[in-house]
């Protein structure tokens, strides 16, 4: 048996991310969007196998809880009635993967006191449900945005590197020029221009670009710098020499050489853009909170209160942390143990 | 000779670049509706015609290309304009602002880079097992920490322990207080702003700085250094740190700017009245004038920083000097 | 007479005294008195009938102060507070923003005051007035010997050049629009050095009250930037603390910016507590720049602050507060006049390029009475009360807030939630879920509702109901977009562009009278929310509301006022124009170390007595 290593953890947490992306309607009890005023800031619900006569239930159940005390989220459980924990009940719809729809969940209640396996946010939504219906949507910002990230730098960077002269000196003077914008103040400023409805999607597509439209320089310079040393190197010459068209020139020789620069860039491209989705959202100008997201879930942490009285409201914190550590681990192991090549300017 | 005329060039990039920032500013404000007077009406009940005189009063209801020429015409005279939010020149505020930013942003720096250099060559020359794997767990948990967490859970400690200060630069206190206290004071103030800025900037560039030193420890050169009898400190200073700076001289730049952003949390949160405060002011307030001051203020932080960090590179690696510079 | 001539004078006096009483040879000798001794009584004898050494009588320099019965402290002591913002300006005429009402207020004084506490009218600067019987004309009677804080006397002159700078239309004042009666200001004219007349167009309903904070100018300071065009910038952030020149309780001593201001005792003020002693009791107040609220309560906690109130007091940070409990003290004063509203755009015509403002089908539903009430029976307000602010808050039916006591009409009716109801009333509108996806379905071709709500970004309570409002809304079908705007661009869209579809926003009275909001409720109004400026009122409704408020404005009697009042609130209840959502309560929290702190839920809630409070 290998030794485990940080890498085999990494890799294992984010193939857990990636079910719960796309099963994370089935292990919800509540709609992510739905409010409960009558039960904001509750606390994770508590589970006896014991009732109040001491007698043992084999099904797991709660209690009724009501709000005592608005102004401190005060809840007192009404220990009269058991109502027990329902496995595979049937709640309320939704799809997988936009192919199939299905009303099971894996745990909860379909009426009555609802159970929230890890409390209530401010307006009474479920935590657990928001926290795994983020995972979806960072997954598909971070994909997507890193692909798009991919594709703009290696456009813009092959374009300057080829093809030189004042292609080149142009290219890099705008990469320049994105590097010098104060990004934040900008994108605050332009979320105002977008129509005026915002589905998922399209909000997507916004966090999305945003962040690859000022993430790009970086590299697309690496990228240029790469194919400007290859370029002149002995093996295209050979090639070249040996008869080959530029297209082939290009897309056998150059291109293949670029990979391990690429997949690293990925793996250090992945934290922007989850960071940069968490930051956007925080500042409303990302998802707003119908659409839940981790940037957004962490909005509620202007209220102080949260890190000392409500810390489950404090669960997306933790997976962003997860996350990142293990986009950490995997961009080291991937880099191999010469970063500092990627970085270094000759 | 050539280092003059690098920049020269870097020079007027950075004015020509500023001049960009600046119109994309106008040009993004005119795109959304509203100005800095619209609320006014509401405050006031007053009067249309006076609304719409003191807009003209500011040139606001002229089309933005005009707006901008006139902003041009007297940047050339260094007058960046009126800021109503502030009602002061927008060079004093900026200029102000910009000074208090710095006295956040450039001690995080010195100590986030220092610090990080010496720990990373520390950790890359002896590579001990226990306490390095250790830093490495650290820093990466460091780094996946946002920095409001950090900030937050600052200023909570900072509530909980009564250690220190709760955020502003200065205590209300004692206007008699004399130089000395005054500069404790302000010390006593920056310490949680600057380590949580200070603190991410640490974990990066340790990291960068562990595996160039760790590299540079095998090469070829220093090998040869050793086996020609050189002193240890000697081999450490010429052949491994001063080659192993590239990497981290190189992300310095850009992490300038990461420096400028991150601080609009910090400030915010510790009540420093820096440049990315008067920035979101402006944005909120759509104080044209303010928020193209601030703009073309942060991008020439940025374009500033860079250069230093590619003069700072020049001069500490011979290697850089050679290669034409054209494209970059 | 000049003091060298008085004391020539004395001695004439005394040496002819002196000299008829030595004269007759028989009569009793005066017992020996030196020359020097006799001239010397004589001139104390003098200087205790003439103070001033002359013979003639100046203006007795006595200041006519205003004496404060059940007031008495002890003076001394320099209070803590926060202001979010920098001060634009010191000038209380061209202020604007919390910030800067909290500062300029210290520093100024008015001509009558609206007691924040009993919401009557006091006197201030002014001893006493009368109306003449058309009720046009207005005497007011100034307060005698009173001194500008550079010890320069308060004539009428400074008063007219107040009104003079408050009218001028080049000088955008904020307050110009709470003494404008019809689309004109009163006309000034000066009686006497100590006596005013304003004469309106009509009769006013609320009498002097429109002049409550309206600061009195010193002329001598103000008049050369006045004449060169300067005024606006005269007493901007960079000026020197001792060119402020007012008369309020304190005076500007320094300014840091984005640090702090400080204010110290106005040495020349001119009110007295029970026992003759000069306010105000405290030496200095000073205010921090503290931008974040947050911040600003931890710092309360720690004693840096001695006070704190509304809108930075938020629910959140008085739970935290009171859970903290230290050296002070907290009090929930009930619903303020802060509301927030939900309104559908139901201006009617195009824009340049000729496109309707709103889509005509969704228009004609915004235009009907039961759409809008239907929306107001969808939302659940109690939720929002408990959920939004901790149970800090109430829900309102009305346009005015059931915390105005004065003014709110008790028997409103009022929408309560009810989701039933709601949906009964949508369908009237001809409104139905077709498909059965969830979503109604409107106009010809069968299309889901979706409406569009701009809210502003920055604020946490408009925020949250405006997602509240989107789930509540979503349960009776219909699908809202929620988008964050800047203020201005919201302010600019339903004053200017019209570019919108709903918008949640608020804004705070600053008094409890409806007299200074006729902007608001006049149909012609530009701050008539859903459809200002308009030439005619284009509704029914609307032109009656128009006559009542007409009719409010004009009346003195205060049944009458208030019967008008009561029926325009009752109209706009069931046409719902613009919904109410919720009042927050003002809450307000205090150091136990202050003495005579008199919280209201006008704004500013703990310091507008400023000169009465006390620190020990």
């Amino acid at each position: 048996m290998r030794k485990l290593r940080g890498v085999h953890l990494a890799a294992g947490f984010f193939i857990l991310l990636l079910l719960i992306a796309v099963f994370a309607d089935f292990l919800s009890s509540n709609p992510p969007a739905f409010q409960d005023l009558d039960h904001f800031y509750h606390p994770p619900a508590r589970v006896h196998f014991f009732d109040s006569r001491e007698q043992f239930r084999w099904k797991p159940f709660i209690y009724k809880t009501e709000l005592t005390e608005p102004l401190d989220a005060v809840y007192k459980s009404e220990t009269g009635e058991a109502y027990p924990l329902e496995f595979f009940f049937h709640g309320y719809r939704y799809g997988i993967l936009g192919v199939f729809t299905s009303d099971r969940h894996l745990v909860g209640r379909g009426q009555g006191p609802r159970y929230y396996p890890l409390g209530t946010d401010e307006l009474g939504r479920d935590v657990l449900a928001r926290v795994l219906a983020g995972t979806r949507t960072s997954l598909l910002v971070v994909g997507v945005g890193v692909v798009l990230y991919a594709a703009i730098g290696l456009v813009v960077g092959v374009f300057a590197g080829l093809f030189g002269g004042w292609v080149d000196s142009l290219l890099m003077r705008f990469s320049e020029f994105v590097l010098a914008l104060p990004a934040l103040y900008l994108v605050l400023a332009l979320r105002s221009l977008l129509p005026m409805h915002t589905p998922f999607l399209q909000t997507l597509l916004w966090v999305v670009g945003a962040i690859a439209a000022v993430a790009w320089p970086p590299m697309a310079r690496g990228v240029r710098g790469l194919i400007l040393q290859v370029r002149n190197s002995a093996y295209v010459e050979a090639a070249r020499s040996l008869g080959g068209t530029p297209g082939h020139v290009f897309l056998h020789h150059i291109l293949p050489s670029l990979t391990s620069f690429v997949l690293a860039q990925l793996a250090l491209a992945a934290p922007i853009f989850l960071l940069g989705e968490i930051v956007l959202s925080f500042l409303n100008v990302g998802f707003q909170d119908a659409g839940a997201s981790w940037g957004s879930m962490l909005r509620s942490m202007t209220d102080t209160r949260v890190i000392t009285d409500y810390w489950w409201n404090l669960m997306p914190l933790c997976m962003v942390f997860l996350t990142l550590l293990s986009l950490n681990v995997l961009s080291s192991s991937v880099r191999g143990r010469e970063p500092e090549d990627q970085i270094m300017r000759i | 000779m050539r280092i003059a005329a690098f920049l020269l060039k870097r020079a007027v990039q950075l004015v020509l670049l500023s001049l960009l920032v600046a119109f994309v500013t106008f040009l993004v404000s005119a795109l959304i509706p509203g100005d800095f007077f619209s609320t006014h009406m509401l405050d006031s009940s007053a009067r249309t015609e006076t609304i719409e005189h003191m807009r003209h009063a500011y040139g606001l209801d002229a089309p933005f290309y005009v707006q901008y020429l006139h902003w041009l015409r007297n940047l050339f005279r260094l007058d960046l304009g009126y800021s109503m939010f502030y009602q002061r020149p927008v060079l004093q505020v900026v200029a102000d602002a910009l000074a208090k930013t710095l006295w956040m942003g450039i001690p995080a720096l010195i100590f986030g880079f220092g610090l990080g250099i010496v720990v990373g060559s520390v950790h890359g020359v002896f590579g001990s097992r226990l306490p390095g794997r250790l830093l490495d767990f650290l820093s990466s948990v460091i780094l996946s920490l946002p920095s409001l967490l950090l900030a937050l859970a600052a200023l909570l400690l900072a509530a909980h322990t009564h250690w220190f200060p709760l955020g502003g630069m200065n205590s209300a206190a004692d206007p008699n207080a004399g130089f000395l206290q005054w500069a404790i004071d302000r010390m006593h103030h920056l310490i949680l702003p600057v380590m949580c800025l200070a603190i991410p900037v640490f974990a990066y560039v340790e990291r960068i700085q562990f595996s160039s030193t760790r590299n540079g420890r095998d090469a070829l050169p220093v090998r040869f250094a050793r086996s020609r009898g050189l002193s240890r400190s000697r081999i450490f200073f010429q052949y491994i740190l001063r080659p192993g700076l590239n990497p981290v001289l190189s992300i310095s730049g850009p992490m300038l700017g990461g420096i400028l952003s991150g601080s609009l949390v910090l400030e915010v949160i510790f009540s420093w009245p820096g440049l990315g405060q008067i920035t979101y002011d402006a944005l909120f307030n759509s104080d044209l004038f303010l928020l193209a001051g601030c703009v073309v203020g942060s991008s020439f932080l940025l374009v500033v920083g860079n250069l230093l960090a590619d003069c700072a590179l020049m001069a500490l690696d011979p290697r850089t000097r050679s290669l034409s510079w054209k494209g970059l | 007479m000049p003091l060298p001539d008085t004391i020539k004078l004395c001695k004439t006096v005394s040496d002819s005294i002196s000299n008829s009483l030595t004269v007759r040879p028989n009569s009793m000798k005066l017992p020996f008195m030196p020359t020097r001794v006799r001239r010397f009584l004589l001139l104390c004898i003098f200087f205790a009938v003439f103070p001033n050494g002359s013979f003639h009588a100046e203006e007795p320099v006595r200041t006519d102060f205003l004496r404060i019965q059940n007031l008495t402290g002890v003076r001394g002591g320099n209070i803590v507070l926060a202001v979010s913002s920098d001060p634009s300006s010191f000038n209380r005429l061209l202020a604007s923003g919390l910030a800067n009402l909290l500062i300029t207020d210290r520093l100024s004084a008015d001509l009558v005051h609206v007691n924040r506490s009993t919401f009557q009218l006091e006197p201030s600067l002014a001893t006493h007035w009368e109306a003449d019987k058309t009720g046009r004309i207005y005497t007011i009677h100034l307060r005698h010997g009173v001194r500008f804080s550079d010890n320069t006397p308060l004539t009428a002159d400074d008063v007219l050049f107040t009104f003079q700078t408050l009218t001028d239309p080049k000088i955008a004042c904020p307050l110009a629009g709470q003494i404008e009666i019809d689309g004109a200001y009163p006309s000034t004219a000066k009686i006497d050095d100590f006596t005013v007349r304003l004469t309106f167009p009509r009769p006013v309903g609320m009498g002097l009250r429109m002049l409550d904070s309206v600061p009195i100018l010193p002329k001598k300071r103000l008049l050369k930037a006045y004449q060169d065009g300067q005024f606006s910038a005269a007493w901007g952030p960079t000026v020197h603390p001792q060119e402020v020149v007012g008369l309020g309780p304190f005076r500007l001593r320094e300014y840091q910016r984005g640090v702090k201001i400080v204010l110290e005792r106005n040495p020349y003020y001119w009110k007295q507590d029970r026992a003759g002693v000069t306010l105000p009791y405290l030496d200095t107040i000073t205010l921090l720049v503290i931008p974040d609220f947050n911040s600003e309560a931890l710092r309360f906690q720690q004693g840096e602050l001695d006070l704190m109130s509304s809108p930075s007091l938020s629910p959140e940070n008085y739970a935290m507060l009171r859970r903290a409990k230290r050296d002070y003290v907290l009090h929930d004063l009930g619903p303020g006049l802060t509301m927030d509203y939900l309104w559908f755009n139901l201006n009617r015509g195009v824009d340049g390029a000729g496109k309707p403002h709103v889509e005509p089908e969704k228009l004609a539903l915004f235009e009907r009475a039961e759409f809008r009430q239907a929306i107001s029976y969808a939302l659940d307000r109690h939720g929002m009360t408990r959920s939004i602010l901790l149970g800090l808050g109430e829900p309102q039916y009305g346009p005015v807030s059931s915390g105005n006591a004065q003014w709110y009409d008790t028997g409103i009716s009022k929408t309560e939630y009810d989701p039933a109801r709601a949906r009964e009333l949508l369908a009237q509108c001809g409104l139905r879920d077709t498909n059965g996806d969830g979503i109604l379905e409107y106009g010809e071709k069968r299309r889901p509702l979706e409406i569009s709500l701009y809210t502003s970004r920055g604020n946490n309570i408009r925020e949250k109901a405006a997602q509240v409002v989107q789930d509540n809304l979503s349960k009776v079908g219909i699908r809202v977009g929620v988008q964050h705007l800047l203020p201005n661009e919201i302010a600019a869209r339903f004053l200017g562009t019209f570019e919108y579809e709903a918008i949640l926003f608020g804004f705070t009275p600053t008094d409890v009278t409806p007299d200074l909001q006729t902007n608001l409720w006049y149909s012609g109004g530009n701050i008539h929310f859903w459809q200002p400026n308009q030439k005619k009122p284009e509704r029914a409704w609307e032109a009656t509301i128009d006559a009542l408020i007409s009719k409010l404005v004009i009346s003195t009697g205060d049944a009458e006022r208030k019967t008008s009042f009561d029926q325009a609130q009752e109209i706009w209840a069931r046409q719902m124009p613009a919904i109410p959502l919720i009042a927050p309560h003002v809450l307000a929290g205090w150091s136990n170390k202050l003495g005579n702190v008199r919280p209201s839920i006008l704004a500013p809630h703990l310091i507008w007595n400023a000169e009465e409070i006390t620190k020990r």
